[in-house]
């Protein structure tokens, strides 16, 4: 081989998700998994090929599993992390101490999204751009009325497949300095005026509303004191309305299309998917 | 005459002067220490038992049984209000011990049982109304747990203040002030506040030395507490470490892609404790 590899293409991860698992072998009863992927169509694959192909000891050979439920949207792997331990562990999570253990009557299915639901509601994870996605609708459960989750949380229902995020392509051994040049050129190139302030952004600096029409452009900080003017005592906003459109955005989803992955996942048709036959069938 | 005074688990006994003494007493605590550095393993672990915490190594019993001790027979401050002194500590020691092996479950499993329920003192409330109920805001958002300030007196906590006397409605204000204090700071780190808006984590390590820089003197747990009350992430995790940089070291027979998803080493970026 002669060719040199000079060319690197760094892919990034850009979706987190926390899914739950369910058995649907009748010698185990229903049980429940937890776990934390970025590619939940490959995961699931690995948890059923079982724990030499890559899936978990504790879900080996005590399949088949269906991947039903998947939150997803945590901006980094460590808040998605923090977010399973918690949800497996929920009576030694401190920020669960007021959710009750599972009642007799309750399934472990009904009794994982009790938590979960509670989970969605407080902090730390309450104004973060999370998404609650049941996967199979035959499992799909409401929320209980006084669990509803908070009005930027949509729930969602479908498969979906996770993109990669990609990176442009860099030469090795000179990445810092061409990343550097690369972040200059931009400046130089685009600097824009911040919509509120009126100031200069850099582009390091920048959030621009991402409905085509507008596209107008602020500082990150200048933006996040505009939003959080509703909500005085915290520091991280969770939605408002772009100055310059009035379209109401979520701070996730600001965030998200300036790391270029506001698309960190694309829905899939079952058909699309390689899996078992019946997925295919309409409900 | 003598006075024996039980306030909940605080032994108190008063003296007042006898005929032959007359130097006046102050309330003083007067159940002398035992000799626990002289007793023998068995007898420690009965008696770490009956406070609920489960039996441990010899030296470590014995400094267990004086730091209880310390605490149940602490000097009570005259202007204390009536809030039972040992409610944290009977709520401390109601928490099976296993718990401590959850680390940074400890210093705040006293707080989590005690709900805040003194009001701030009226002068201390300042005029502007949006002002005040950014305080209050700030306030139960940091509360958002159950954490309690009144519990800090007694507290095992690695912040609680060296001068253990303090009011209740003094360590309110004390930390309330301080959280002011790390919001003010975040707010004035462009940089730092631009990480958080964009959701990266921060390693609280570091987070730390700046609050320590600034003067800011908060303790790891409260000031968990804050971050999560915000939904600020963090990491205990070494800087230049992540979860997934550690994750893809540890590869097994299917390659880096089997490895990322798996469950090895990846609970150390959570520290399990939360």
């Amino acid at each position: 081989m002669v060719y040199m590899l000079t060319l690197r293409c760094y892919l990034l991860e850009s979706f987190f998700g926390v899914y739950m698992l369910y058995c649907t072998n009748p010698k185990f009863k229903g049980r429940i998994y937890i776990g934390f992927t970025v590619n939940p169509e490959r995961r699931i694959g690995q948890h059923n090929a079982g724990r030499h192909r890559g899936g978990a000891k504790r879900t080996s050979g005590r399949g088949p599993w269906e991947m039903v439920l998947i939150i997803h949207g945590f901006p980094s792997d460590i808040a998605a992390l923090r977010f399973e331990w918690a949800w497996q562990h929920p009576h030694s999570s401190r920020r669960l101490s007021h959710v009750s253990r599972r009642s007799k009557k309750e399934s472990s299915l009904q009794f994982h999204w009790r938590v979960v639901s509670n989970m969605l509601r407080v902090a730390p994870w309450n104004r973060l751009p999370l998404t609650a996605r049941w996967l199979k609708q035959e499992y799909r459960m409401d929320f209980e009325p006084h669990l509803q989750p908070p009005l930027h949380i949509p729930i969602a229902f479908g498969s979906v497949r996770a993109k990669k995020k990609k990176l442009p392509l860099q030469s090795a051994g000179e990445e810092e300095e061409e990343k550097e040049e690369k972040e200059e050129k931009e400046e130089e190139e685009e600097t824009s005026r911040c919509f509120l302030c009126k100031g200069l952004v850099k582009v390091s600096e920048k959030l621009s509303c991402f409905h085509p029409s507008c596209g107008m452009s602020t500082h990150v900080i200048c933006l996040a004191k505009h939003f959080l003017k509703s909500e005085p005592s915290h520091l991280l906003p969770v939605e408002g309305d772009c100055p310059a459109c009035r379209r109401s955005v979520l701070w996730g989803s600001l965030v998200r299309h300036k790391h270029c992955c506001f698309g960190d996942l694309e829905e899939i048709t079952p058909s699309a998917s390689q899996r078992h036959w019946a997925d295919e069938l309409q409900i | 005459m003598h006075i024996s005074v039980v306030l909940n688990n605080v032994f108190l006994f008063v003296s007042s002067a006898s005929s032959h003494n007359k130097r006046r007493r102050t309330l003083v605590a007067i159940t002398p220490l035992p000799h626990y550095s002289d007793m023998d393993t068995p007898e420690l672990k009965n008696k770490l038992t009956r406070f609920g915490v489960r039996p441990l190594p010899k030296r470590q019993m014995i400094l267990k049984l004086k730091e209880i001790h310390q605490y149940t027979h602490q000097l009570v401050s005259s202007d204390s209000e009536g809030e039972a002194p040992s409610a944290g500590c009977t709520a401390r020691t109601k928490h099976p011990h296993t718990s401590s092996e959850v680390p940074g479950n400890r210093p705040a499993s006293c707080a989590q049982r005690v709900t805040f329920k003194e009001p701030r003192a009226p002068a201390a409330v300042s005029p502007l109304k949006p002002h005040r109920e950014e305080e209050a805001e700030l306030l139960s958002a940091s509360q958002g747990s159950n954490t309690s300030s009144t519990a800090a007196k007694l507290c095992l906590s690695s912040d609680s203040d060296s001068d253990g006397g303090i009011s209740a409605s003094q360590a309110v204000n004390r930390l309330q002030d301080r959280l002011r204090a790390v919001r003010s700071l975040i707010l004035s780190d462009s940089r730092l506040y631009s990480q958080i808006l964009q959701y990266q984590p921060l390693v609280l390590s570091q987070l730390q030395e700046r609050l320590k820089a600034a003067g800011i003197r908060l303790g790891a747990a409260k000031l968990v507490d804050y971050l999560d009350s915000q939904c600020i992430t963090f990491t205990t995790a070494k800087p230049g470490q992540s979860a997934s940089s550690r994750r893809r070291g540890k590869r097994t027979a299917k390659g880096t892609k089997a490895a990322r998803d798996r469950g090895v080493g990846r609970k150390r970026a959570v520290t399990a404790m939360i």
